[in-house]
């Protein structure tokens, strides 16, 4: 009868024991699983999830153009212009020694079609460059033309 | 942000100082200029507090500061890090958000108020706020940051500090011109920093820019007046934003291959393009590409002026030819679209 009560205690002792060691088991397993997942998460380069056009509404929080849209040329490329008559002084400092200018006028041949990507410029279809004319230096602005004269120097564009 | 000064207020013109550097606001219509200023500093106000390296309460400085984890952000940073990802990829990377770290070893951690001297000249060596640590030199790299669009959330790998500032400046003169001509129901033009935004209808003969090596230059400045209708201009340039750092002149445009700033070909590049943002990228990223640049501007079709260390410019895409005695400049070639060979200015 003793012989039997002990041996029901040593069972019930190493269920128990078990139980104990089931336990740390599924804790540890849990914890290196998470150190694994920060490891792999480390240890390879992430990637940017994108939405689709269809799902994203237009206009909403972080509805830029698609990370592949290329860089939008302009849809007039810029002309000479002249401050001269607008306010603005036109005496610059040489830089260095003064040089002949090339008569290569510029080919637009190569130059892809010209995509607007900000719905704010209310600029005209950018026709593709094969049509764009000549690019040579145009008359300064007729003053009548130009903004109120405080307003009319150029505004510098420069590094910062 | 500092708050603006009355420094300019004639009719349709303002300017001011914001995001640690000059603004400038052009409107077609003079009435509607209070209106749009006040778009204006709204919209810069808000960047600021987004994407700001140097204010410790930004949206981007919170994300730096856990980095390795994600973080549920601001949409509005959210956006600036797409833009700048964006510019990445174009760029094959020349133009990588992930530099901050490279940046405040070179001895740029602080506002350029605080780092720069008054005149502009170069200064004492600048002390780190950190201890210099080359590895840091490693760049982690843009492919690393994760940005989920659906939870809002952006993830910066452990060890790596984003600077938005070769995109979020132009990416806030975009906006803040859009801005000002709702608002004030007119044609506008922003400068923030020297990258010139419009938007809405020009005024007749279109609007005045003068692309030169410093955005505080004034109009007698060497460089080249032109004008356009529409779109923006960008300049960037190695020969401002210049500091003195462990005997070593520095500046801002870092070559995120090397984690240095770039020596390269090109003293000043300008770009005209549909927006501000792509205009700056291409700047950027014409620094970094060095004598590949004018061949690589010209694939893009973007319009561009890029003025050698000796003052030589070459002009490629369109941009307007300009009288030697205009710029001063040594030589000014102009380089076809798509020319073989392009690269220094042996014509």
């Amino acid at each position: 009868m003793e012989i039997r009560r002990h041996t029901t205690h040593t069972r019930d002792a190493g269920l128990r024991q078990l139980g104990r060691i089931n336990r740390w088991l599924i804790a540890g397993s849990v914890l290196l699983t998470a150190v694994f997942a920060e490891v792999a998460a480390h240890a390879f380069p992430g990637r940017t999830v994108k939405t689709t056009a269809a799902a994203r509404p237009a206009g909403a929080p972080g509805s830029v153009a698609s990370t592949h849209a290329p860089l939008a040329a302009p849809g007039q490329a810029p002309r000479a212009g002249s401050e001269s008559g607008s306010g603005g002084e036109t005496t610059v400092k040489p830089e260095s020694q003064p040089s002949q200018e090339s008569t290569q006028a510029p080919s637009q041949e190569s130059a892809p079609k010209q995509e607007s990507q900000q719905p704010s410029q209310e600029s005209t279809p950018a026709p593709a460059q094969e049509s764009a004319p000549k690019q040579e230096p145009t008359p300064a602005p007729a003053q009548e033309s130009a903004p109120p004269a405080e307003s009319s120097a150029p505004v510098i564009s420069g590094g910062s | 942000m500092r708050p603006a000064s009355p420094a300019s207020a004639t009719p349709g013109s303002a300017s001011w100082e914001a995001l640690g550097t000059g603004v400038v606001l052009r409107v077609s219509d003079p009435r509607g200029l209070g209106q749009a200023r006040d778009a204006v500093e709204r919209e810069l106000a808000a960047i600021d507090r987004a994407c700001s390296r140097f204010r410790e309460d930004s949206e981007l400085s919170r994300v730096n500061a856990r980095a390795g984890r994600s973080l549920r952000t601001d949409p509005l940073l959210l956006e600036a890090v797409q833009v700048a990802l964006r510019a990445a990829e174009l760029t094959d990377g020349d133009v990588d958000p992930t530099i901050g770290r490279a940046l405040e070893i070179a001895g740029y951690d602080r506002d350029w108020q605080l780092l720069s001297p008054p005149a502009g000249e170069l200064q004492e060596p600048v002390r780190p706020r950190r201890p210099p640590d080359l590895s840091a030199r490693m760049i982690a790299g843009w492919r690393r940051v994760l940005v989920d669009r659906h939870r809002g959330s952006i993830r910066v790998p452990a060890g790596v500090q984003l600077d938005l500032g070769a995109t979020a400046k132009a990416w806030a003169a975009d906006r803040a011109a859009a801005a000002a001509a709702e608002a004030g129901s007119c044609g506008a033009l922003v400068s923030v920093g020297g990258d010139v935004a419009t938007a809405g209808e020009a005024p007749a003969g279109g609007w005045l820019i003068r692309v030169t090596d410093d955005h505080r230059s004034d109009c007698t400045a060497p460089g080249q007046t032109i004008c356009i209708a529409s779109g923006a201009i960008a300049t960037s340039s190695t020969a401002v934003r210049r500091w003195s750092h462990g005997g070593r002149t520095m500046h801002h445009i870092i070559d995120p291959r090397t984690g240095e700033p770039v020596e390269g070909t090109w003293r000043t590049v300008s770009v005209a393009a549909a927006d501000c943002t792509d205009a700056n990228i291409a700047t950027t990223a014409a620094l970094v590409r060095a004598q590949g640049a004018p061949e690589w501007l010209a694939e893009q079709g973007l319009p561009a002026r890029l003025v050698d260390a000796a003052g030589g410019v070459v002009t490629v895409a369109g941009w307007p030819l300009q009288d030697a005695h205009e710029t001063g400049a040594a030589t000014v070639h102009e380089r076809p679209a798509g020319a073989e060979g392009v690269g220094g200015l042996a014509a």
